[in-house]
């Protein structure tokens, strides 16, 4: 139930296994996700989603298989963890904490252009928070700091959005604004990979569903997903267990 | 020296050539070992300066064995040493599930043992003390040099690099995914100008009391600021102050510069702790006055 290959660029996902400790959050994963799709990736606990977006945006190694990246998206792909990575306690206006995300175009050394300026500008706008722009991270709300992270994704010019639970700690103004990002996104033809809980959103919003229960499930179009059947397989238990016994598809590992 | 009248402290501080010498050493290492303490702060890196001040030790003692009491070798000594300590540890935390507090108390303590032995291999170690305990209103040209010119090449990289330091001291994970080389260089420079530093103000205060030149501006200020520019100018300004001040009120008092210096930064941060916009008072009791909305 392969997506078909339409556009000429794409995203493979080649037989991945990542993990942590030998223990594989995703297991022997294969798809080819198209570029502009956007993809909401589903799966109960411990199912592996926010592993598969850490691997594809290369911050954690895979343990077997291979991402394969379109060489115009290198530099490109932008990746909003489950939670902020800052401290907090560098006293950073909002303004330049959304600054930072332009580094890949700005680099270290010269100033912001006023263009450059402009879009920062623009993405505070876009997500409510020019009056909060001159106030220190810290000083704002879980919500509102999510804004933050959002407005940094849309100052990124970027070909790959990988969005792990994006709407964590969002009112309903705030998720309203960025299904219209999304929205732009795809007339863009951004590629969008979202972590969901809600299958609502998926339905609405994401055009594709990948289900994983550490194995790929399914990846087809969102609307010829069986829920019923779905939510009956994401019930049953999929911890990682100690006595385990090795993948046989793994190559021999050296050592063990 | 007898007791001095207040007045006449500030007048013997800028007529005696020595005081005078003591006044820049001690304002200009404050000007800039003010904002290296407030990066030590924000990077929750606050005790860095206790295990430094240990790390340093194996490199004045290597020093002091080859070239005797001689203030260079000492300072390279400590400034190798520290450098090294503060770059493994770095490193350390970087590539391992341990914290920067958690790999710097191993390796500080690693490089105290070393220090102690190497120290006591050499019999006399009273010399070693003077830097360890420091030597103010003794400086000769090439430690006064020494110090300015590190205060300055620190003020230097910090302006120049703001944009990668802002970065990699917000969101260091971020940056080495975006760019691991500059998060990298980034993070060891800013330790090696921070350990530079230290060495520094070990000089005009010793190793014990110079500290207060890092951290007490730095915490002071974030008591009466809560944005980066002003958090930064504030410390600076509290630490050149608060050194002036108390080297005038060792001259008025006749008591030794570096304690005086450091109790009036210390006394400074006391009164913000209570007195402050962020410090006790203002928590517990918040001011009436506030906007529409």
């Amino acid at each position: 139930m392969n997506p078909p290959d339409t556009a000429r660029e794409a995203l493979h996902l080649d037989n991945l296994t990542a993990g942590y400790d030998r223990h594989p959050a995703i297991h022997h994963l294969t798809a080819t996700i198209p570029a502009g799709s956007h993809v909401a990736v589903l799966g109960p606990n411990g199912a592996g989603k926010s592993t598969l977006l850490k691997v594809i945006a290369g911050v954690l190694p895979p343990i077997t298989g291979a991402v394969h990246l379109p060489e115009t998206w290198r530099g490109r792909v932008a990746y909003l963890p489950q939670h902020p990575t800052w401290r907090v306690d560098f006293p950073l206006s909002v303004f330049d904490a959304v600054a930072l995300a332009l580094w890949p175009e700005v680099g270290c050394w010269r100033p912001l252009r006023r263009d450059e300026r402009n879009r920062v500008h623009a993405a505070l706008a876009d997500m409510g928070l020019t009056p909060l722009a001159k106030r220190p991270v810290a000083a704002l709300s879980g919500g509102q700091q999510q804004r933050v992270r959002f407005a940094q994704l849309l100052v990124r010019d970027a070909k790959l959005i990988l969005l792990d639970e994006p709407f964590t700690a969002m009112d309903a103004q705030t998720t309203a604004w960025v299904r219209q990002i999304l929205a732009q996104w795809r007339e863009r033809g951004v590629t969008v990979l979202a972590v969901l809980h809600d299958e609502t959103i998926a339905r609405s919003d994401f055009p594709w569903t990948m289900l994983l229960a550490r194995e790929l499930v399914a990846f087809a179009p969102t609307q010829t997903i069986d829920w019923d059947a779905w939510r009956r397989r994401a019930a049953q238990p999929i911890a990682p267990r100690d006595d385990a016994p090795w993948c046989a598809d793994a190559p021999a590992a050296e050592g063990v | 020296m007898a007791f001095t009248a207040p007045w006449e402290a500030i007048t013997l501080l800028l007529t005696d050539p020595w005081l005078r010498q003591a006044w820049l050493a001690l304002a200009v290492a404050a000007l800039a070992a003010a904002p290296c303490g407030v990066l030590l702060v924000t990077r929750r890196m606050s005790l860095m300066g206790d295990a430094m001040s240990h790390a340093i030790l194996p490199g004045v003692a290597t020093g002091y064995l080859l070239a005797g009491f001689s203030l260079p070798a000492i300072t390279v000594g400590g400034l190798v040493a520290g450098v090294a300590v503060a770059w493994a540890a770095g490193w350390a935390s970087r590539n391992t599930a341990l914290f920067e507090d958690a790999t710097l108390a191993g390796f500080q303590l690693s490089a105290l043992a070393l220090g102690i032995l190497l120290i006591t291999a050499q019999g006399n170690p009273t010399d070693v003390m003077h830097l360890l305990f420091g030597s103010v209103l003794a400086l000769d040209r090439a430690t006064l040099g020494f110090i300015v010119g590190t205060a300055a090449v620190t003020l230097l990289t910090l302006v120049v690099c703001r944009r990668a330091i802002a970065f990699e001291w917000f969101d260091s994970e971020t940056l080495r995914r975006l760019d691991p080389r500059a998060s990298a260089r980034t993070y060891y420079l800013t330790l090696a100008v921070i350990v530079a530093m230290m060495v520094a103000v070990f000089q005009a205060l010793g190793a014990l009391l110079g500290l207060t030149l890092l951290m007490l501006p730095a915490l002071t200020a974030r008591l009466w600021a809560n944005r980066l520019l002003p958090t930064f100018v504030t410390a600076a300004s509290i630490g050149a102050a608060g050194s002036t001040i108390g080297l005038c009120a060792a001259l008025a008092g006749d008591w030794p510069p570096g304690p005086a210096v450091a109790a009036t930064l210390s006394l400074g941060y006391l009164v913000s702790l209570f007195f402050a916009p962020y410090g006790l008072w203002r928590r517990r009791h918040p001011s009436p006055k506030h906007r529409v909305a």
